[in-house]
């Protein structure tokens, strides 16, 4: 039962003069479930698209089953069992679910594809692994965790026993989370070894039997899921003490003074947001939980002015006691609203700009005379953010693509705050994010909370809601279900309710 | 405001030159380099098939195009409607839309710059003015249709563009064969307009050169500056590349694409007044030889960057000019040769990406990583 059946031995890879793995060490036993964990550029893609055959390494071996292997492409690595699902699926969306469980292996009697006997092996497939998906519809109709799913059979199907799961659960509900942790217990009962590339320590806990730390290209350290805890982990992943995730920072409760920041009354949207009242104080955090596709979206658009209007009657917005239900976003922003987008690849940044053309997108109404571009200006509050946010890129003039996440988010987190907001929009503000940008965005947010901003979380981490917030509101099918005030009050018992009232 | 004092930084220098190496990289790159060559040797196996030595063909087109004063001259003359056409095609295709309408928007152009001259042709240095504010606001407008209909209806500008070339073209064609029509020419064109309305040449040798050049060259910088340099221009760029984030930062997206395409219009006006004011001085049948689509051409191969147009059009220009010398000069070649140049140069920028990813794999197998 746990003979090696995957090693990488003493494997380097450089980029230029970035060495992406430094003689990394790896072994994967058959049958188990090992989880890489590492922050954001600790290499961890890396090594995965060495081991799947995509890039060669410069130096070191790799052993399947015990022999030397040379990958020339991804084809040779799926010939040996490896499989992988990547993290942005790779699926044809406008064809059918049938269709892309035999694509690029398709059953075929005289050169014609075979339909029958594939529509037989994906319902053997799918009775195997206790899933359920519609053969005849097109995968774009499919839900995200639908599509993993689809992934996962496509590599069943081609026979893969080593699967390779590439963050897999960042885009997924907590429902599908738990399903998805589910199968993958499945799959190992099936003697199926799985690797898993993720920053989820609970997840981690939750289904790995090793554990494996890379930090800056190499691999710290291989230890026993059952030998360890989160907290040591986390200690590992950054190389210094960090706060747990959900260790709650501000245990005292604020006092909250002065007018309302913003008060919404029986808001409406076009697609879900029903009739939706709150307010928020000065130097309040207060946390909207949900499974995500519930409204938030909506709820952002038209508190940050993307989306005017109103479709009830009575509806109204008021910031700073001012009626903003028809303002647009630029006089929204300039009145001393921000927001932190929930995409920032799509509503946040514009990837092929730089980080001084992407600071000035967000932050133009703080500049005076808009005609002339005041690039020299955006320049030195960019390197000041840089450094205040400990940003790592090689200059202002970086594309905000070099980046990665984490940093990418830093830069809209100090773009947002640098108008000096009096009220904050953070939709899912650290999202695929590394642990310590987490942590320095976290800190920014309460700093800024204590000093009277309002801070609207929306978020579908509890987690990140239950340490941040001082009140909840959970939103449901457009609607808010439930309040909770007190939470830092309350603590933990807490979670439970909420995730009652989210489903 | 700021809320608190800028400081000024060495990094910042830095930064400001590695930005500009950039730029400068991006257009004289590895890839484009060996495009040009291959396209270069397609074009030489062309004039190979037809019996001439392809560096004979060449140095006749280099000399027909630049070998003297007149020759430059002529290739700028003949450059001169690409910038202005390959503008028209940038500037859109910067938020995103691909206007080949260029051709309609210059004929719309020529017709309200000649409604002027026409109407209104002793008003002396009015006259003048007068010609060239119809020309331009006719192409701005005629092209700020088909931004609307995209706009506010979602109607692909594709379609819509190429559907008014034809309404621009068919009325133009009325208007010169009855309603404008010279009646003591043979030809289908207008009368001579009021020598008030000329633009002068710039007399490099007996070429038809005139100022229009030089509008030309400031109008692309102008177009480099206002999408670089100001506000405005950002908000296109910042649409063209990602409009759910420009819609999210407060951009409204509907009025750029409208603008962009009120500048490209304006832009296509330029060639209505080289070739009318300037060379003509009168409306005639078919004075655009498909100037908006090979601006399309231009504005590729110019990368869509209005300094690299400038470069593009006199090539083209060059490419023209020289064919017509190739016509002269050998006996096998006419100025079709200048035609299938241009579908080859168009043909390998268009596999300028493929270039670039066979000569990363070259690169691989040397062994080096990137």
């Amino acid at each position: 039962m746990s003979s090696l059946i995957l090693e990488a031995k003493g494997i380097t890879k450089r980029f230029g003069n970035v060495v992406a793995n430094d003689r990394v060490d790896l072994s994967i036993r058959e049958g188990e479930i090992h989880a890489i964990i590492g922050e954001n550029g600790a290499g961890k893609s890396t090594l995965m698209k060495i081991l799947y055959g995509m890039i060669a390494p410069d130096e070191g071996q790799l052993l399947v089953r015990g022999k030397s292997v040379h990958f020339e492409s991804p084809l040779d690595a799926l010939s040996l069992g490896i499989g992988m699902v990547h993290q942005h699926f790779m699926l044809v969306e406008r064809m059918t679910v049938l269709e892309n469980f035999i694509l690029g292996s398709e059953p075929t009697i005289n050169g014609i594809v075979d339909e029958k006997s594939a529509l037989q092996d994906l319902k053997n497939l799918m009775l195997e692994a206790h899933t359920e998906l519609p053969s005849s519809s097109l995968v774009k109709f499919l839900s995200v965790g639908q599509q993993q799913r689809l992934e996962i059979l496509k590599l069943l199907y081609r026979k893969s026993d080593i699967l390779i799961f590439d963050e897999p659960t960042g885009v997924l509900t907590p429902q599908e989370v738990d399903q998805f942790l589910k199968s993958l217990r499945d799959l190992k009962a099936r003697g199926k070894t799985i690797l898993l590339i993720t920053h989820k320590l609970n997840e981690v806990m939750a289904v790995a039997d090793q554990v494996t730390v890379m930090r800056a290209g190499k691999t710290v350290s291989s230890l026993a899921a059952s030998s360890t805890d989160v907290k040591e982990l986390a200690t590992l992943l950054v190389g210094r003490e960090v706060r747990a995730f959900d260790e709650r920072k501000v245990k005292s409760v604020k006092k909250l003074s002065g007018a309302p920041v913003l008060k919404v009354e029986s808001l409406s949207g076009v697609k879900k947001l029903k009739s939706v009242s709150f307010q928020i104080n000065p130097g309040e955090i207060l946390g909207i939980a949900g499974i995500e596709g519930n409204g938030q979206h909506e709820l952002v658009q038209m508190l940050s002015g993307v989306k005017v209007h109103s479709h009830s009657q009575g509806a109204s917005i008021q910031f700073l006691n001012m009626k903003i239900d028809q303002w647009n976003v630029e006089k929204r922003k300039a009145a001393g609203m921000a927001c932190i987008p929930e995409d920032r690849h799509h509503e946040g940044l514009i990837l092929d700009f730089n980080l001084v053309e992407n600071f000035y997108l967000g932050s133009r109404v703080h500049f005076d005379i808009p005609t002339l571009l005041p690039f020299k200006e955006v320049t030195a509050l960019v390197e000041k953010s840089i450094s205040d946010f400990e940003i790592k890129a090689k200059s202002p003039f970086s594309k905000a693509r070099e980046l990665s996440g984490g940093n990418q988010q830093k830069v809209i987190v100090a773009r947002e705050l640098f108008g000096r907001p009096k009220l904050l929009i953070a939709a899912q503000p650290t999202r695929g994010v590394d642990i310590g940008a987490i942590e320095r965005i976290h800190d920014e947010l309460l700093k800024r909370a204590e000093e009277g901003m309002a801070i609207l979380l929306i978020s579908s981490e509890l987690d990140e809601i239950l340490s941040l917030s001082d009140r909840v509101l959970v939103i449901r099918n457009g609607e808010i279900s439930a309040e909770f005030s007190d939470v830092a009050v309350q603590g933990p018992d807490l979670r439970y309710e909420i995730g009652r009232a989210m489903v | 405001m700021l809320p608190f004092k800028v400081q000024t930084l060495d990094t910042k220098l830095v930064g400001r030159w590695y930005e500009r190496r950039s730029v400068v990289k991006k257009i004289i790159s590895l890839p484009f380099m060996v495009t040009v060559l291959v396209a270069l040797t397609a074009g030489g196996i062309v004039s190979l098939l037809a019996d001439e030595n392809p560096f004979k063909v060449y140095s006749i087109l280099f000399s027909g195009s630049f070998g003297s004063i007149e020759a430059i001259g002529y290739t700028l003359f003949y450059a001169t409607p690409f910038i202005f056409t390959g503008l028209a095609v940038a500037i859109p295709y910067r938020v995103g839309l691909f206007n080949i309408g260029a051709e309609g928007q210059l004929y719309f152009a020529a017709i309200a710059l000649a409604a002027m001259a026409f109407y209104f042709p002793s008003a002396g240095i009015f006259s003048f003015f007068l010609a060239i504010a119809a020309a331009i606001l006719g192409g701005a407008l005629f092209a700020a249709l088909p931004g609307i209909f995209k706009a506010y209806r979602g109607s692909h500008e594709v379609i819509t563009t190429i559907m008014l070339n034809f309404v621009a073209m068919s009325l133009s064609n009325y208007l010169i064969l009855y309603a404008w029509k010279d009646p003591g020419s043979q030809r289908p064109e207008t009368i001579i307009f009021s020598e008030s309305t000329w633009i002068p040449l710039l007399h490099l040798g007996d070429s038809p050169l005139n100022y229009s050049f030089i509008l030309a060259l400031i109008s692309a910088v102008s177009c480099w500056f206002f999408l670089e340099k100001t506000d405005l221009g950002f908000q296109l760029r910042a649409v063209g590349q990602n409009p759910s984030a420009s819609k999210v930062a407060g951009f409204s997206v509907k009025k750029c694409i409208v603008l962009s395409m009120m500048i490209g219009g304006a832009m296509a006006s330029g060639v209505a007044m080289n070739e009318i004011l300037g060379n003509a001085h009168r409306l005639r049948d078919g004075f655009s030889q498909g100037y908006g689509f090979i601006g399309i051409a231009v504005a590729f191969l110019g990368r869509g960057n209005p300094i690299g147009i400038i470069f593009s059009a006199i090539f083209f220009g060059a490419l023209y000019r020289g064919a017509g010398e190739l016509e002269i000069e050998t006996h096998r070649m006419t100025r079709d040769f200048a035609t299938v140049m241009q579908a080859i140069f168009i043909a390998a920028v268009g596999c300028e990406g493929l270039v670039a990813l066979l000569l990363n794999k070259l690169k691989k197998k040397k062994g080096d990583p990137k």
